[in-house]
């Protein structure tokens, strides 16, 4: 299971917040994510069910290993991309500041990114307009330290009300990503914040 | 099975391949290991802990957090003296044939062409956990060897005090026990190390020896920054500010160490350290080695704090200096704020 997962999965082991997971398939049309963010799909992606997570969602199409799609929903002030258990262990573990600018907010997604030893790069960092906002996309590289894979990816993201919606797809920098990157565009364009 | 994973290793996407560093640390390798030099090949491997390790087959690794932390030559030809001991001394064979569940063992090489190189490679050398008996028997031959190349023994044993010094700087901070570093997993209380190390080097005097810091710090001093930001993705933020805290004590006029110490402020964000990454940057900013970022980082705090003014001086700044950065659209959004 952590293999398959990547980093997020291994955090949430850290975390100690284990319990069985599916993939489900996605429904064409608009997809409400944890009730805080909309989208329209186009049917070729798999929802990881069952994510001890109430603001964070793993898409699919190919499969984990090949691509990722991340949505997190409503981050706030002193929380985490994960969930973290309270205790000593988890203060060197980087909190959402609503203050945060960009480059910051990046910076906090490469921590996840990186925190098992794989190389995060920051390659382009622009303002964008993201969920009928002035939010930011960033694109980045990532080798992989489980597997050597080298991966490129795209995210997407704004802060609203003092709280932070991402949408990061990622994949393999060889067919994978190239793949999928049109169709990870067109789902960010079309996405929109729901009231909680 | 050795042979497999150095192949691997040779492949890997960590494997630091610069041809003048990797020239350097082999030929200290090989000024330290003499008859062993046909046999040792050094591997730089980018991972910001301290460690190095040395397998039967000579393949050693040398990781590039142990570059970061060392401050001179010496100091590194006390840990590769030591690894070169343990292959000596052929520990590391003795093992291998000690170890009682050769299917346990099995079963780990087994998972390994699953794994990444580093994952793997780990896998394979936590099986080779010396005694302390070993380790000794490694120190001293190390301790020896680096005396016999012209180093300053006296060098061996500051690299544990330096490296303990990080380690309570930790726990001072996060109140938890100081038991993560890779190396002191399976090596003697490192209090008894040190001190064991310093009677030696007493013993073997040779103190006016020249450590070769210049000429380590000129071999390093391309790569230092991207280590510097691997050694933040730990988030071990009381060893990095210990261990900038002794580079600048080291060198006080080093605008590279003082951006990096702003970061680890700004990085770790705890009560005051807005201000103290402030005085850091602004220190750095007037001393050479600095990288551009710096005007970057003081962008960000003056545009957090309301200075618009100084936010955009400082911006320009950074664009003047990094026009192809990978930030410039984002940067240039900023500077049209307030206009």
């Amino acid at each position: 299971m952590m293999r398959k997962l990547g980093f997020f999965a291994v955090l949430f082991l850290l975390a100690g917040c284990v319990k069985p997971t599916t993939w489900v398939g996605v429904l064409t049309g608009e997809v409400v994510v944890q009730e805080r963010l909309s989208v329209r799909a186009d049917g070729v992606w798999s929802r990881l069910e069952g994510l001890p997570a109430p603001k964070h969602e793993i898409w699919t199409a190919d499969g984990i290993t090949l691509d990722q799609l991340h949505f997190h929903t409503g981050i706030a002030e002193g929380e985490s991309l994960v969930v973290v258990k309270e205790g000593p262990a988890a203060k060197p573990i980087p909190r959402f500041r609503a203050d945060m600018q960009a480059d910051e907010v990046v910076e906090f997604y490469g921590v996840f990114a990186s925190h098992d030893g794989s190389a995060f790069k920051l390659e382009k960092l622009a303002p964008c307009r993201f969920a009928e906002q002035n939010g930011f996309r960033w694109e980045f590289s990532r080798t992989r330290k489980f597997d050597d894979v080298r991966t490129r990816g795209v995210g997407y993201g704004v802060i609203s009300g003092g709280q932070l919606y991402l949408l990061v797809f990622e994949a393999p920098r060889i067919h994978y990503f190239a793949k999928h990157a049109g169709r990870v565009e067109a789902l960010a364009q079309s996405a929109r914040l729901k009231k909680p | 099975m050795m042979d497999r994973e150095e192949e691997r290793l040779r492949q890997s996407p960590f494997l630091v391949k610069d041809p003048a560093l990797c020239a350097y640390v082999q030929d200290l390798a090989c000024r330290l290991g003499r008859d062993h030099c046909p046999d040792i090949r050094t591997y730089i491997v980018r991972s910001a802990h301290f460690n190095a390790n040395m397998a039967p087959n000579g393949m050693m690794q040398v990781w590039t957090g142990l570059l970061l932390r060392v401050e001179n030559e010496a100091q590194l030809a006390a840990v590769i003296g030591h690894e070169i001991g343990h292959y000596a001394a052929r520990h590391a064979v003795a093992q291998l044939k000690s170890i009682k569940s050769r299917s346990a063992f099995a079963s780990v090489v087994g998972v390994v062409p699953l794994a990444g190189t580093l994952v793997g490679l780990g896998a394979i050398m936590g099986q080779f956990a010396y005694n302390r008996e070993n380790e000794r028997t490694a120190d001293q031959i190390g301790i020896e060897l680096m005396a016999k190349a012209g180093f300053p023994p006296q060098e061996a044993p500051k690299v544990w005090s330096n490296l303990l010094q990080e380690l309570k700087a930790e726990q001072d901070w996060t109140g938890e026990p100081a038991s993560r570093s890779v190396l002191f997993a399976t090596h003697p209380p490192e209090k008894e190390r040190q001190a064991n190390l310093e009677a030696r080097a007493k013993a073997l005097g040779r103190a006016d020896q020249d450590p070769r810091t210049e000429a380590y710090r000129k071999a390093m001093a391309p790569w230092r920054r991207g280590w510097f930001e691997d050694e933040f993705k730990r988030r071990k933020f009381g060893e990095s500010l210990a261990l900038l805290g002794r580079l600048l004590a080291v060198d006080p006029l080093d605008g590279e160490v003082a951006y990096f110490q702003g970061e680890a402020y700004r990085l770790r964000a705890s009560e005051g350290d807005t201000q103290r990454a402030m005085e850091s940057y602004q220190k750095a900013a007037g001393l050479p080695g600095v990288p551009a970022e710096v005007h970057r980082a003081l962008g960000g705090l003056h545009r957090r704090a309301g200075h618009l003014e100084e936010m955009r001086s400082a911006y320009r700044r950074y664009l003047e200096a990094r026009p192809d950065a990978e930030d410039v659209e984002m940067i240039r959004s900023y500077l049209k704020e307030g206009s």
